[in-house]
């Protein structure tokens, strides 16, 4: 049949897998009723399996080459020897390898040879990891020597953060410094202690009361300054000194009270009234009180 | 989806031929394939490397024509077992104690004698022979090394791919004739 008969691009489509769907189906459909096309086809089908039987052969060569290195390198029987050694290879394998050894004196030497390196190698794993286990165990020890300084300084600043602060929240916040520091002695010369007989009389208990919270007897400062001032209403002085007297022993009595365990009343109802009252001598130290006794650090301090 | 990307990947390197991408594969695979028949083929050392070999050209035979394509069913590994398995088989009638490691391949191998194949590659070897030298060099570059038709255009000094794919079918045509 002419060459121009035939699609040749086509035929070699459906013989080397390019052709599929319709145009396969198409193209089958065509070689079952022309005999021409089939005979076509199956004398390009020759050329074309000749062809890739021949690629095969070339293929085939060129693994030889690749073979001769690996029989230069010559590691087949080494390999084998490491296999039978390493207990990959059982039953008839390990048999014929044991056969060969009684037939093959060098290949025996070579097993034999190969053995002590095995187990040579092995023995040295075995060492290495004794060895590793070791260091591992001085690191260990290392690593908890040189920890050591380290957490007695981390915990020495701890301690020492931890009484600074503890000694900060004591200075401020402990009842009894609280009482030191807002306590305010009468002012010397101003006990108003001179003049009418009630006057002087209010003068004299109000400095015994003083001199009672200066010792530190707390409630029988306490009872002297409410005394005086139950007393003090019914005084005849005048406002001005007995005002001064008032908010000194309220301002006092207060903090007699704080210092009392229990409280003889409530502390900061009573701070709370000094702080909202307007001109008293003592509303702005109230107010920081009530401030100290809310704080978180006061109810840690006490 | 595919299951094995890389050896798919690798699968459409081997198929484009690279000579080098077959050489790493036969380097990789010799001794694993070795040992497993040797251990489980119940092979001497010499008939497992013979076989070795055999499996491979059936591999590059299915992989160059296209009738192992991406994507893969089983690994590159497997199925090059696999092909040496049917071989053993076919060589031995053997069943061989395989334990698991290779499964039954869910695309079978083709596999051809060795003689069947000899005869098609002598007949091819002839025409070439008879066809003359500037259409034995195309076709040995088409047919034989896998050459795309810019790279034949390239290695023969033509004007395009197409002129390089015309001289292909003519020279075809011309083995053709000669059959």
């Amino acid at each position: 049949m002419p060459a121009e008969f035939y699609d040749i691009a086509q035929i070699e489509r459906y013989l080397t897998r390019g052709m599929d769907g319709e145009e396969r189906s198409g193209f089958e459909a065509l070689l079952k009723k022309d005999d021409n096309t089939r005979r076509e086809v199956e004398a390009y089908r020759q050329l074309f399996e000749g062809f890739h039987a021949l690629r095969s052969e070339n293929f085939r060569q060129e693994m030889k080459s690749w073979e001769t290195e690996w029989e230069q390198a010559n590691t087949d029987d080494t390999e084998l020897i490491e296999w039978y050694l390493t207990g990959e290879l059982t039953g008839e394998a390990r048999t014929r390898i044991e056969n060969r050894m009684e037939e093959e004196e060098q290949f025996a030497r070579e097993v034999a040879a190969y053995r002590q390196l095995h187990e040579g190698f092995t023995a040295a794993r075995s060492e290495d990891f004794r060895q590793q286990v070791s260091s591992w165990e001085k690191e260990q020890a290392a690593v908890r020597r040189r920890l050591w300084p380290r957490l007695a300084a981390a915990a020495a600043i701890l301690l020492l953060v931890g009484f600074g602060f503890r000694w900060y929240v004591q200075a401020n916040f402990s009842t009894e410094a609280i009482v030191a520091t807002y306590y305010q002695p009468p002012l010397e010369g101003a006990t108003m202690g001179e003049g009418p007989l009630e006057q002087e009389a209010a003068g004299r208990s109000f400095a015994a009361a003083n001199r009672l919270f200066q010792k530190g007897d707390y409630p029988g400062a306490y009872l002297a300054f409410d005394a005086l001032l139950n007393q003090l209403p019914d005084v005849s002085i005048d406002n001005l000194t007995r005002s001064y007297y008032r908010e000194q022993s309220e301002w006092n009595r207060l903090l007699s009270a704080l210092a009392m365990d229990p409280p003889p009343f409530n502390i900061q109802e009573e701070a709370r009234r000094i702080a909202a009252e307007d001109g008293h001598e003592f509303q702005s130290q109230a107010k920081r009180l009530l401030r100290k006794l809310q704080s978180p650090f006061y109810r840690l301090a006490n | 989806m595919n299951k094995y990307p890389d050896d798919d990947r690798r699968l459409q390197k081997l198929a484009a031929g690279q000579g080098q991408e077959w050489k790493s594969l036969y380097d990789e695979m010799r001794s694993p394939f070795r040992l497993f028949f040797i251990k489980y083929g119940a092979m001497p050392p010499e008939a497992a490397l013979e076989l070795y070999q055999e499996a491979m050209v059936v591999l590059y035979r299915n992989v160059v024509n296209g009738k192992l394509q991406p994507p893969l069913a089983s690994t590159l590994k497997t199925y090059l077992f696999g092909i040496g398995k049917i071989l053993l088989k076919k060589k031995d009638n053997t069943t061989g104690d395989w334990g698991d490691d290779i499964p039954e391949l869910p695309v079978a191998p083709e596999v051809e004698s060795q003689q069947e194949q000899k005869a098609k590659a002598e007949l091819v070897r002839r025409l070439l022979d008879k066809v003359g030298e500037a259409c034995r060099q195309v076709l040995e570059l088409a047919f034989l090394k896998g050459y795309v038709m810019e790279a034949i255009a390239e290695e023969l000094g033509l004007p395009s791919a197409g002129a390089a794919r015309k001289r292909k079918h003519d020279c075809l045509k011309k083995l053709r004739e000669l059959l």
